[in-house]
C-alpha cells in the first residue's frame, strides 16, 4: 500500500513539475475571447505574444521588450513566482526519486527514506503555493481586466479570456499539492502498516513475539527457567 | 565489470541526449539563411526547420508558418522527420526500460542475470536511437552544404547550418556515449554460463544444465550489489 502511494505521489508530481514547467515557457496564458472581430488567435504570454493568423497559418510572435524595461506588475510578479515554482517542483521531485523505496539509496536507513519522502512532500507543497498564487493572479487580473471593459460597455479592441498554459498552471500547482499531501499525509498515516520496516527488523520482531507468547502460555517460575539455562551450560 | 555507479553515469548521460534530441526535433533552426554573400540582408533572417520555416525580422518579431502539405514535402524533410520521431520513441522505451534494468533500483532483483540483460537492451536502445538522430542530422548537414556549395543556388539564398543540427550532434553522441556505457555492464551470470560447458566436461546434456542453473542461481543472492 504504501509502495503504491509511493508511485502515485511520484506519477504526480512527474506530471505536475512538467505542467508547471511548460506553463511557464508558453505563450497562452491569455487568449483573445471568441466573441472579438478577429480572424486570428491572440495568445499571450509571460514572456512572447503571438498572433496566428486562422487562414494561412502564420504565426508571428513579439518577444516583450528586455528585462530591465517597464513591464506590469502583474506580468514581473508571475514571472517571479512560476520560476520559484519550477525550481521547488523539480527539486521536490528529484528528492522523491531519491526517497522512493525501489531506488536503493541507503538501503539499510529506511526511516531516512522516509523522511527524505516527507521532505519531498513539503517541497512539493511549498512549489504548489507559488504556482497557484501566480497562475490564479494572472487568472483574476484578466477577469478583472474583461468585467471592466464590459462594465464600461467598451466593446472595441481585444478582449481576452483565459488561456491554456494558465490552467495548466493551476493544473501543476494543483497536482503538486495533492502529490504533497499524499507523501506527508497518507504516508504518515500508513505508517504503522507497512510491512517494509527492512526485513531484519521484522523478522527480529516476530521472533520475539513468538518468544513470547510461548512464555506467557508455558507461565514457568522463573526458577525452572534458571534450573533450564543451568541444565544447558552444563550439557 | 561495471559497478552501479558507471551505470547511473550512463543513464543520466543518456537522459541528457534523449532531452537534447527532443529540443533538436523541436527546433526550427536546422538551416538558417547565410550572410556570407556580398549583399547583407540584415533586415530579415530566414531559418527553417523539420516542421516550420521561420522568418525574424529586425524588429524583434518572429513569424513562423508550419508546412502545410505532408506529402509535397522534400524527402530528406521527411526523412529526417521520421527518423528524429524514431529516435525519441527509441530513447523514451530506452528509459523506462533501463530503469528496470539498472542496479540501483529493486524491480526483479532476485534475477540478477535477466537484469543485466534488460540493461544492457536499454543501452542497445539508446545506441539506436543516437544512430538514427546522427543519420538524420548528418544527412540535412550534407544536403545543406552541398546546396551551398552548388554554383546554380544565388548568392543571397544560400543556407548554412543552424544551431539544431549541433544540438542533434551533441545529443547524438551523449545518447550513444551512455547507452555504451549501460551496455558495458554485461551481467556475470552470463560469462559463468558460456564457461561451464569447458568445466563439466562430457557429462550429459541435463547434467550439464542443472549444473549451469546451479552455478547461476547459487551466488546470485550474494552479488547483490548494495547500490550507489
Amino acid at each position: 500500500m504504501r509502495d503504491l502511494l509511493q508511485y502515485v505521489a511520484c506519477c504526480l508530481a512527474f506530471f505536475s513539475a512538467g505542467f508547471l514547467i511548460v506553463a511557464t515557457w508558453t505563450d497562452c496564458w491569455m487568449v483573445n475571447a471568441d466573441d472579438s472581430l478577429e480572424v486570428s488567435t491572440k495568445c499571450r504570454g509571460l514572456w512572447w505574444e503571438c498572433v496566428t493568423n486562422a487562414f494561412d497559418g502564420i504565426r508571428t510572435c513579439d518577444e516583450y521588450d528586455s528585462i530591465l524595461a517597464e513591464h506590469p506588475l502583474k506580468l514581473v510578479v508571475t514571472r517571479a513566482l512560476m520560476i520559484t515554482a519550477n525550481i521547488l517542483a523539480a527539486l521536490g521531485f528529484l528528492s522523491l526519486l531519491l526517497g522512493l523505496h525501489c531506488v536503493k539509496f541507503l538501503p539499510n536507513e529506511p526511516l531516512i527514506k522516509v523522511r527524505i519522502c516527507f521532505v519531498a512532500g513539503i517541497l512539493l507543497v511549498i512549489a504548489g503555493v507559488p504556482g497557484i498564487v501566480g497562475s490564479v493572479w494572472y487568472a483574476i487580473d484578466v477577469y478583472v481586466e474583461r468585467t471592466s471593459l464590459v462594465l464600461h460597455n467598451i466593446f472595441l479592441g481585444i478582449q481576452y479570456k483565459f488561456g491554456w498554459s494558465c490552467w495548466l498552471g493551476m493544473a501543476g500547482a494543483l497536482g503538486c499539492f495533492l502529490a504533497g499531501a499524499v507523501l506527508t499525509c497518507c504516508l504518515y498515516l500508513f505508517k504503522d502498516l507497512g510491512p517494509e520496516r527492512s526485513y531484519a527488523y521484522s523478522l527480529r520482531k516476530t521472533y520475539s513475539h513468538a518468544g513470547m507468547s510461548m512464555a506467557k502460555s508455558y507461565v514457568p517460575p522463573r526458577t525452572e527457567t534458571a534450573k533450564m539455562y543451568a541444565v544447558d551450560t552444563r550439557v | 565489470m561495471a559497478n552501479s555507479g558507471f551505470q547511473l553515469l550512463g543513464y543520466f548521460l543518456a537522459l541528457g541526449g534523449w532531452v537534447g534530441i527532443i529540443a533538436s526535433t523541436a527546433l526550427p533552426q536546422w538551416k538558417q539563411s547565410s550572410y556570407a554573400g556580398d549583399a547583407i540582408i540584415t533586415a530579415v533572417g530566414l531559418y527553417e526547420g523539420l516542421w516550420m520555416s521561420c522568418a525574424s525580422q529586425s524588429t524583434g518579431q518572429v513569424q513562423c508558418k508550419l508546412y502545410d502539405s505532408l506529402l509535397a514535402l522534400d524527402v530528406h524533410i521527411q526523412t529526417s522527420r521520421a527518423l528524429m520521431v524514431v529516435s525519441v520513441l527509441l530513447g523514451f522505451i530506452g528509459v523506462v526500460i533501463s530503469v528496470v534494468g539498472m542496479k540501483c533500483t529493486r524491480v526483479g532483483d532476485n534475477n540478477p542475470v535477466t537484469k543485466g540483460r534488460v540493461a544492457v537492451s536499454g543501452g542497445a536502445l539508446f545506441l539506436l536511437a543516437g544512430l538514427c538522430t546522427l543519420t538524420a542530422v548528418s544527412w540535412y548537414a550534407t544536403l545543406v552544404t552541398q546546396e551551398f556549395f552548388n554554383p546554380n543556388t544565388p548568392v543571397n539564398a544560400r543556407y548554412e547550418f543552424g544551431p539544431a543540427l549541433f544540438v542533434g550532434w551533441a545529443s547524438a553522441s551523449l545518447i550513444m556515449l551512455g547507452g555504451s556505457f549501460l551496455c558495458c555492464t554485461c551481467p556475470e551470470g552470463e560469462r559463468h554460463s558460456t564457461q561451464q560447458p569447458y568445466r563439466a566436461g562430457p557429462a550429459s546434456a541435463s547434467a550439464s544444465a542443472a549444473a549451469r542453473e546451479q552455478i547461476i542461481k547459487v551466488p546470485a543472492p550474494m552479488r547483490g550489489d548494495p547500490g550507489l
